[in-house]
C-alpha cells in the first residue's frame, strides 16, 4: 500500500466525517456574517467586510483542520484502526505523510474556493498578487497547527488534551513577535526578570512566528509584503521538523 | 423507607431553590457599570490583544469606539462622551493603522455633531492635526475641519487662517483653497481674509478662463475683494499696511 492509497483513504474518511462540506458551510456562514457586520461601518465597508472575513477564516481554519486531526487521530487508536492499517507493509512514516497529504489536499482546495469567493465579491479592492500571497500563508499556517496537532495527538492519544494543547502553542505562537519585543525591551534593565527572560528565550525557540503569517491588510493595501521569505522558511522549516517529530513519536509507539 | 429518602431530596431541592431565589434578589440589582467612552488602549496592549494581525484589531477597536455609548440598548448624548480619552483613542488607532482614514473620518462627520464649544474645538484639531501630516493627500480633511471652526467653533479665525495658508500651497481644486477667506469674510476678520484672496488670485494655475467652476470662483473672489473695498478705503489701508 503506497502512501498515495492511503492519502486516498484518510480523504474517504475526511468524507465520511463531511470535514470538507461542514467547513465550507461554516466559511461561507462566516463570509456573510462578516459582510453584514462590515456593511454596518460608517466608512470604508469593503474594507472592513474583507479584514473581518479573513480574520474569521483563518481562525476556521486553524480550528477545523486541528479538531478534524484530533478526532481523527485519536479514534483511529481507539477504534485499533490504525492497527488494521499498519498490519499491511505500510511503514509507519507513510501513514503521517499521507495524512499530511490529504490535510494539504483538503486546505488547498478549500483556500481555493475562498480565495476565488473573496476575489469575485471584493474584485476592484483586493490586489491579486496579495490574495495569492494570503491563501499561500494561510495554507502555511493552517498545514504548521496540523502537523502540531497530529504530534500531540499521537503523543497524547487524547483528544481534548491535544485540543488544548494545540490551542495554547497557537496563542503563544501569535504572540511571538510580542514576546520576543518584550523580553528585549526588558533586557535593558537590570532586574529578577532576567532569569525569567533566558527561561523565555529559549522555548521560545521552539515556537514557529506565526504572528508574521496571513496579515489581513494584505488584502486591503497593495503594500509590498514584508518579512515573505521568514514566512516561506518558517513553513519550509517547521512542517518538515514536527512531521520528523511526528515519525520519531510514533515508531517509538508499542500497538 | 425509599419515599422518606426521596422527600428528604425533595426537602433539600426546595430549600436550594428558595435560597437561590434570595441569592438572586440580592443580586437583581447589582448591574454592571457602564462605561461610555472605554480607557483607550495603550501601545503595549495593542501588541498582545492583536494576536500578530495588527489590521483585524484595528477594524474591531474602529466598530467598539464607532459604538462606544451605544450598546445593549443604551444611547448618550455626546455631551456625557469624554472627549479626552476619545482623541487618544482616535492617535492610539492611527497609530495601529496609518493608511486608513476611517479615524479622521469618524471624529469629522460624527463625533463632531456636539452641542459643546470645547468639545467641537477638540475634534476639530485633531482632524487638522492629522491632517497637516500630509495636507496634499487630507486636503478634504482640512476643509473639513474648517467647517467644524467657522460652524461650532466661535472665534476660530486664528486656526481658519492657518489651515487657510497651508491649503493656498497645496495643489487642489480652487473652492478648497478660497474657503478660508469666505469663512473669515464671514466672520468679520476683514484683513485676513484680504490677504488670502489676494493669494487665492496670484496663484496662475487656477486662472483658467475655460474651467467653468474656476471662472465662478474668480468671479465670487472679485466680488468679495470688490465689496471689501466699498466698506472703506480705511480698512483697505489698514490692511495693506499689516
Amino acid at each position: 500500500m503506497n502512501s498515495f492509497v492511503l492519502t486516498g483513504y484518510i480523504l474517504k474518511c475526511a468524507k465520511r466525517d463531511k470535514i470538507f462540506f461542514s467547513m465550507l458551510g461554516a466559511l461561507i456562514v462566516s463570509f456573510l456574517v462578516s459582510c453584514f457586520i462590515g456593511s454596518t461601518a460608517a466608512y470604508e465597508q469593503s474594507q472592513m467586510q474583507i479584514v473581518y472575513a479573513s480574520g474569521i477564516f483563518r481562525i476556521i481554519f486553524v480550528y477545523g483542520f486541528a479538531i478534524f486531526n484530533a478526532f481523527f487521530i485519536t479514534k483511529m487508536f481507539q477504534t485499533r484502526e490504525i492497527e488494521t492499517l499498519l498490519a499491511g507493509p505500510v511503514p509507519r512514516s507513510s501513514l503521517i505523510f499521507s495524512l499530511m497529504l490529504a490535510n494539504f489536499v483538503l486546505i488547498s482546495l478549500l483556500v481555493l474556493t475562498i480565495a476565488g469567493l473573496l476575489k469575485g465579491v471584493f474584485f476592484d479592492v483586493i490586489p491579486t498578487t496579495h490574495l495569492t500571497i494570503w491563501a499561500g500563508s494561510i495554507v502555511c499556517e493552517t498545514m504548521i497547527i496540523v502537523a502540531i496537532t497530529a504530534l500531540f495527538a499521537l503523543m497524547l492519544e487524547n483528544a481534548t488534551s491535544a485540543m488544548l494543547f494545540t490551542t495554547m502553542f497557537y496563542i503563544t505562537s501569535r504572540i511571538m513577535g510580542f514576546i520576543v519585543s518584550s523580553i528585549t525591551l526588558k533586557m535593558q534593565g537590570v532586574s529578577i526578570q532576567k532569569v525569567l527572560e533566558f527561561l523565555i528565550m529559549p522555548i521560545a525557540v521552539f515556537f514557529p512566528r506565526l504572528d508574521l503569517f496571513s496579515q489581513s491588510s494584505w488584502l486591503i493595501y497593495g503594500d509590498a509584503i514584508p518579512n515573505l521569505t521568514i514566512i516561506a522558511m518558517q513553513s519550509l522549516v517547521y512542517i518538515p521538523l514536527i512531521f520528523l517529530a511526528c515519525v520519531i513519536d510514533f515508531n517509538k509507539k508499542v500497538l | 423507607m425509599k419515599i422518606a429518602k426521596f422527600s428528604k431530596v425533595k426537602i433539600w431541592i426546595i430549600i436550594f431553590f428558595v435560597a437561590q431565589i434570595c441569592v438572586w434578589f440580592a443580586a437583581h440589582t447589582i448591574k454592571p457599570k457602564y462605561i461610555i467612552t472605554p480607557f483607550p488602549p495603550t501601545k503595549t496592549e495593542i501588541e498582545a490583544m492583536s494576536f500578530g494581525d495588527k489590521q483585524l484589531l484595528f477594524r474591531i477597536l474602529v466598530f467598539k469606539i464607532q459604538n462606544a455609548g451605544d450598546a445593549v440598548g443604551q444611547y448618550h448624548n455626546f455631551n456625557e462622551y469624554d472627549y479626552n480619552k476619545l482623541r487618544t483613542w482616535f492617535e492610539a488607532l492611527d497609530g495601529i493603522d496609518t493608511h486608513s482614514e476611517y479615524i479622521p473620518y469618524m471624529a469629522a462627520y460624527y463625533y463632531s455633531i456636539v452641542h459643546s464649544v470645547e468639545k467641537s474645538k477638540m475634534i476639530a484639531n485633531y482632524v487638522a492635526d492629522y491632517a497637516s501630516a500630509d495636507p496634499q493627500r487630507h486636503w478634504r480633511l482640512l476643509t473639513t475641519a474648517l467647517y467644524i471652526y467657522k460652524t461650532q467653533v466661535p472665534h476660530s479665525e486664528n486656526e481658519i487662517y492657518a489651515i487657510g495658508e497651508l491649503l493656498l500651497r497645496q495643489k487642489i481644486p480652487m473652492w478648497a483653497k478660497a474657503l478660508a477667506a469666505f469663512f473669515l469674510k464671514e466672520s468679520g476678520d476683514i484683513c485676513a481674509s484680504y490677504e488670502l484672496i489676494m493669494q487665492v488670485t496670484k496663484d496662475d494655475e487656477i486662472s483658467s478662463e475655460d474651467n467653468v467652476q474656476d471662472r465662478f470662483l474668480i468671479e465670487t473672489l472679485n466680488a468679495n475683494i470688490e465689496q471689501l473695498k466699498k466698506r472703506g478705503r480705511s480698512v483697505m489701508n489698514e490692511c495693506d499696511g499689516k
